[in-house]
């Protein structure tokens, strides 16, 4: 294996050896961080929200008729929308909730352990009744449901209400344990809830923010003609048919309403729709990155191949074999890519440290610059293999020939 | 001789028409990646109201908690918008030349015709100063004046789209139409208009259309308005009804002023700050004094309306459009130093150095130009899609300018891919390529 | 050394055969040193390419050393000429980006041989042909002579049986060429057989023997030196000859 007299000569006809070298370690530098933002947005999107999201339908109810200024009205039809919707063969369960998961719209709020010193911790909260963990799909893993006194509770506003929280809201807020009775407060150490009930896990209005599975659900029922929008579970295989049927039912319960209906898929794909297209543009980019950079070395090469017939001839005529030409511009080659990817390394950490001070970066995986790494030097060694295979064709007489 | 030159560099592309265009989708790859995202970039962080985007002034007051900042990555950040009771209260300066205080609402509206169902609208509440301060273009009618403000008068300006979904596009002015419970009266039809980013108020999604509905501010009280836009507070409060949300300290409410000269804003700035004296007093504004007046630019700035996305798009592209110039620089060093016998034999005949330099960097930028020309047009494509692939019918497009910039990179490409091969061929030695023959 | 017998060499294109070379037999016994000499077109180069296996021929036997190289596949071949042949070029064929140590020792790592008898057979290449000060100096760094010089160092290196030289002084002044004559002469002198190609009578005199090329056809030359027999020759190119 004759490193020593390539190296030296990559060395001498610097040009070949830094335009290769180069294009390497900018490709890997590109195809690894990319890469990386492409499964960081993967990874936001396909996250378990805690829910039983296939199979959620959201409606939203916009009463205009006049008798929806009077609560008790209200809350009138709130309970026959809900008793139809139960009551429906396809609909495993229905709960009433303003804002909707997953939508990007929602109320957040700080809250924190009674009686702790340190800072409120954010999280989204939703206004739901006795029906909401099975309507969601969530699991209670401990304390309980909500029941009918809770929720009567609710309609006092100034009463601290009995909470459901999430484990990734309760671990933040109660690090040492004992989360079932605990008493949360706001920062003004006013006491605002008491725990009763621990889901595994759910996420709240914003799933890509870093507060997105700390959520905190709420008892209540609608009371207020803007809060009447409900949540509905269905049988599985069962929501392509109610999609279509829900609102012809809910207003012929109530006719002086508007009622929308989209499931909550609908509605994550929305929340989604730049994270899906950003994640195709990175796909888009790292394919095109490693395409072209094979070309530019099948093309580079391939120029070095040919300036360098004599070059070849003369091995030939000194000796070597076919083999032994085709091992010694893949070995040149591979020293080359090698080296590159050795900078491209660094330059990978450099231009992640760019990227995160500029704008957004997940931090390198060492297990996907390896993988990177390992690409790219498949494909420099498989874009060399043309012209070296072309290099091996060049008959020895060449070297005899005076022009 | 330029001329000459120009005509000698498209025949010498010609001869090899293969290899001529390898180069050209080379670079032209690159043009495009780059272009598109520079558009993208451009577009997301540019200056929606250039011409005025000094004299608008974004109004802050902080009123948050007193012992934490709004934004504690920022602690000298104030709260983006205001409570109604001090948006109306400092409503009354006559100090800026237009001022408005505005948020978004949701109604339901009721089309006249029996075809069209009720629909949810998001209207926006403003003072008719709104128009005048930003510009806003009519197609039919006007704003109202500051009586209609006052009053406030059942009138309403609707947008283009909004005009066209109702009323076919026609000159609906005069027309009513109902709203809640009471009708409007249409006076004024917006031209098409969509600022990009919408700087008015980028909460939401700050590059989504403008509401399509106007009415004047003091119906909030009047129809029990709850904004539909971003609200936060600081404190806990029970808030029972509408009165109640109106005089809390929930923040809702932005406020914009245009202050066309520098003592003017000083005399704004000192009217604000003795307001917030005031308050004070009054146990209200538990922080330190902190009034703050934005400019367009910085609110969009602090407002950080251009997507993370977009900016590593831009990092990403750039490197990206090196290593195509990488490849052009290695496919250029074949093409001209295969050429090295013919190149000798001009020297030879008397062809300087720089001359033969010369020949081959116009070459070179022939084949930038046009790469930078195919570039533009996958650019624009590529842009199309992304419209597509949004579906919330941003306009992402090229307009001049980026077809300059587009151009420009072109042309440095060209260059920077060129100067090294065209370097190494003008060296060439004469002698040494006429012995091989 | 060689013996060639009845070789023929045909190119063959599209439309066209040429006949490079005609039916000839050649015998070079070890130790010899001979030339070759044509105009230009004769088929000098074609020559040399088949007596250093650089190309195939159409017809004939060929022993080279004791050893029938007729019929032998390409790695073969290599082999061959790698072990037992020394190249030297008109164009020198130096690679322009190894120095002077990594061109010499090009053949010696097509044989596989460990590093450290390497670095020794160079020096020694280097120390012959008096260049041991320039190891570490580029082609483009040499004047014609010296670059020559490392290429007769780089033929020598590894002890072949047969040097083949094509014009080793074409690209040369008077002097530097009498100086690469002079080595090519006492690399001969050590028992190592010397065929060289050149077209300048002056030199080619210097050979014991003289073979010369007409249109393909090899006239061999009466020499001084009688007790080198000749090869059987037509009898009217006999007639035709210089003596």
């Amino acid at each position: 294996m004759e490193f020593g007299p390539i190296f030296r000569a990559l060395l001498n006809n610097r040009t070949r050896f830094w335009l290769i070298l180069v294009e390497v370690a900018l490709t890997l530098a590109i195809v690894v961080n990319c890469t990386s933002i492409f499964l960081e947005k993967r990874q936001s999107f396909l996250a378990p929200t805690g829910m039983d999201t296939d199979n959620i339908l959201a409606i939203t109810t916009e009463p205009f008729g006049e008798n929806f200024a009077d609560e008790e009205f209200v809350e009138s039809v709130g309970e026959a929308d809900l008793r139809q919707l139960r009551n429906h063969p396809s609909i495993i369960d229905a709960t009433p909730i303003h804002f909707f998961p997953l939508s990007g719209s929602g109320s957040s709020t700080g809250r924190k352990a009674a009686g702790s010193e340190i800072d409120t911790v954010e999280a989204g909260y939703f206004m739901v009744d006795e029906h909401g963990i099975d309507t969601l799909g969530t699991n209670l893993i401990a304390g309980r449901n909500f029941n009918s006194s809770d929720i009567e509770l609710s309609s006092d506003d100034d009463a601290p209400q009995n909470i459901i929280i999430t484990k990734a809201f309760a671990d933040r807020v109660f690090p040492d344990g004992n989360v079932i009775g605990s008493r949360l407060s706001n920062r003004d150490n006013e006491h605002t809830g008491t725990i009763i009930g621990v889901i595994d896990s759910m996420s709240n209005s914003w799933p890509r923010a870093g507060m997105g599975g700390q959520t905190m659900l709420l008892p209540g029922k609608p009371r207020d003609n803007r809060e009447m929008n409900y949540l509905v579970r269905a049988e599985p295989g069962a929501i392509d048919s109610l999609y279509t049927e829900l609102d012809e039912l809910l207003v012929s319960l109530e006719n002086d309403r508007i009622v929308t209906v989209r499931t909550l898929s609908e509605i994550k794909l929305r929340y989604f729709r730049r994270t899906l297209m950003a994640m195709k543009i990175w796909a888009a980019v790292v394919v095109l990155m490693i395409i072209v950079t094979s070309l530019g070395i099948v093309g580079l090469t391939s120029f070095s191949v040919t300036q360098r017939i004599r070059e070849i001839g003369t091995r030939r005529a000194l000796g070597a074999t076919r083999a032994a030409i085709l091992r010694y511009f893949l070995l040149e080659n591979w020293l080359i890519t090698t080296l590159g990817l050795t900078i491209g390394t660094l330059l990978t950490i450099l231009l992640n440290y760019i990227l995160a001070q500029y704008a957004e970066a997940p931090k390198i995986d060492w297990v996907l610059m390896a993988g990177g790494a390992t690409v790219l030097w498949a494909a420099g060694l498989l874009a060399a293999l043309f012209p070296a295979l072309r290099a091996t064709t060049v008959a020895p007489e060449i070297a005899t020939r005076s022009v | 001789m330029f001329v000459y030159q120009l005509r000698l560099a498209f025949k010498s592309l010609r001869r090899n028409p293969v290899l001529s265009a390898l180069m050209v989708v080379a670079i032209g790859l690159g043009i495009a990646v780059s272009t598109a995202s520079v558009t993208i970039y451009y577009i997301y962080s540019g200056n929606p109201i250039p011409h005025k985007s000094d004299v608008l002034f974004h109004v802050e007051l902080d009123n948050w908690h007193p012992d934490k900042p709004f934004d504690s990555d920022h602690p000298e950040r104030a709260p983006f918008q205001l409570t109604y009771r001090d948006a109306t209260a400092i409503m009354q300066s006559d100090v800026p030349t237009y001022q408005t205080a505005a948020f978004r609402g949701e109604f339901i509206v009721f089309p006249d015709d029996d075809q069209q169902r009720p629909f949810r609208e998001h209207i926006r509440m403003c003072f008719g100063d709104f128009f005048k301060m930003f510009d806003v273009p009519f197609q039919y009618g006007n704003g109202w004046d500051e009586a209609a403000d006052l009053a406030p008068e059942s009138v309403i300006v609707i947008g283009s789209e909004m005009n066209q979904k109702l009323f076919g596009g026609v000159n609906s002015v005069g027309r009513s139409l109902k709203i809640e419970d009471r009708y409007f009266t249409i006076i004024g039809v917006l031209a098409p208009w969509r600022p990009t980013p919408k700087y008015y108020d980028p909460t939401g999604d700050p590059f989504g259309k403008p509401e399509g509905i106007f009415m004047p501010f003091n119906f909030t009280p009047v129809l029990e308005v709850f904004s539909s836009g971003n609200t936060w507070g600081w404190t806990s409060e029970s808030i029972n009804n509408h009165e109640g949300y109106l005089q809390s300290e929930m923040l809702w409410i932005q406020m914009w002023v245009q202050l066309d000269s520098a003592t003017q804003k000083q005399a704004y700035q000192d009217y604000l700050d003795a307001y917030v004296l005031e308050q004070k007093s009054l146990g209200r504004f538990a922080r330190p004094l902190n009034n703050r007046l934005l400019n367009v630019m910085t609110t969009l700035e602090e407002y950080e309306v251009v997507p993370d996305s977009t900016k590593s798009q831009l990092v990403v592209s750039l490197l990206f459009l090196v290593v195509c110039a990488i490849n052009l620089i290695g496919i250029l060093l074949g093409k001209f130093l295969s050429r090295a016998p013919e190149i000798g034999v001009r020297r030879a005949l008397g062809a300087s150095r720089s001359s033969v330099f010369i020949q081959h960097v116009l070459e070179c930028e022939v084949i930038g130009v046009l790469g930078g020309g195919l570039g533009l047009a996958i650019s624009v494509l590529v842009l199309n899609l992304i419209n597509r692939m949004l579906s919330t019918g941003e306009h992402l497009h090229l307009d001049l300018t980026m077809v300059g910039a587009g151009l420009l990179l072109s042309l440095v490409a060209g260059l920077i891919a060129g100067i090294y091969p065209s370097w190494r061929i003008c060296h060439v030695a004469p002698a040494v390529h006429l012995k091989m023959q | 050394m060689i013996k060639m017998q009845e070789i023929r060499k045909i190119y063959r294109t599209e439309h066209v055969e040429t006949h490079a070379l005609e039916s000839f037999d050649l015998e070079v016994k070890p130790g010899e040193f001979i030339s070759i000499m044509g105009p230009s077109g004769s088929g000098k180069t074609t020559l040399l390419n088949l007596i250093g296996l650089l190309d195939s021929f159409d017809n004939g036997s060929y022993v080279l050393d004791g050893e029938d190289v007729t019929k032998l596949s390409d790695r073969q071949m290599s082999r061959i000429r790698n072990l037992k042949i020394g190249f030297i070029f008109q164009t020198f064929n130096l690679i322009p980006d190894l120095n002077v140590f990594d061109n010499i020792d090009v053949p010696l790592r097509y044989r596989g041989m460990p590093a450290r008898e390497r670095r020794t057979a160079i020096e020694e290449a280097l120390a012959t042909v008096g260049l041991a000060s320039r190891m570490k100096h580029l082609p483009t760094q040499l004047s014609g002579g010296q670059q020559q010089r490392v290429a007769v160092a780089r033929a020598i290196v590894g002890r072949p049986k047969l040097i083949l030289a094509d014009e080793p002084t074409g690209n040369l002044d008077t002097a530097m060429a009498n100086d690469i004559m002079d080595l090519l002469e006492k690399v001969n002198e050590s028992g190592t057989t010397l065929v060289m190609v050149t077209h300048d009578p002056d030199l080619a005199r210097r050979a014991s023997r003289q073979i010369h090329l007409l249109d393909g056809s090899l006239i061999d030359l009466k020499t001084q030196d009688s007790h080198i027999p000749l090869i059987n020759a037509e009898p009217a190119a006999l007639a035709n000859a210089d003596c």
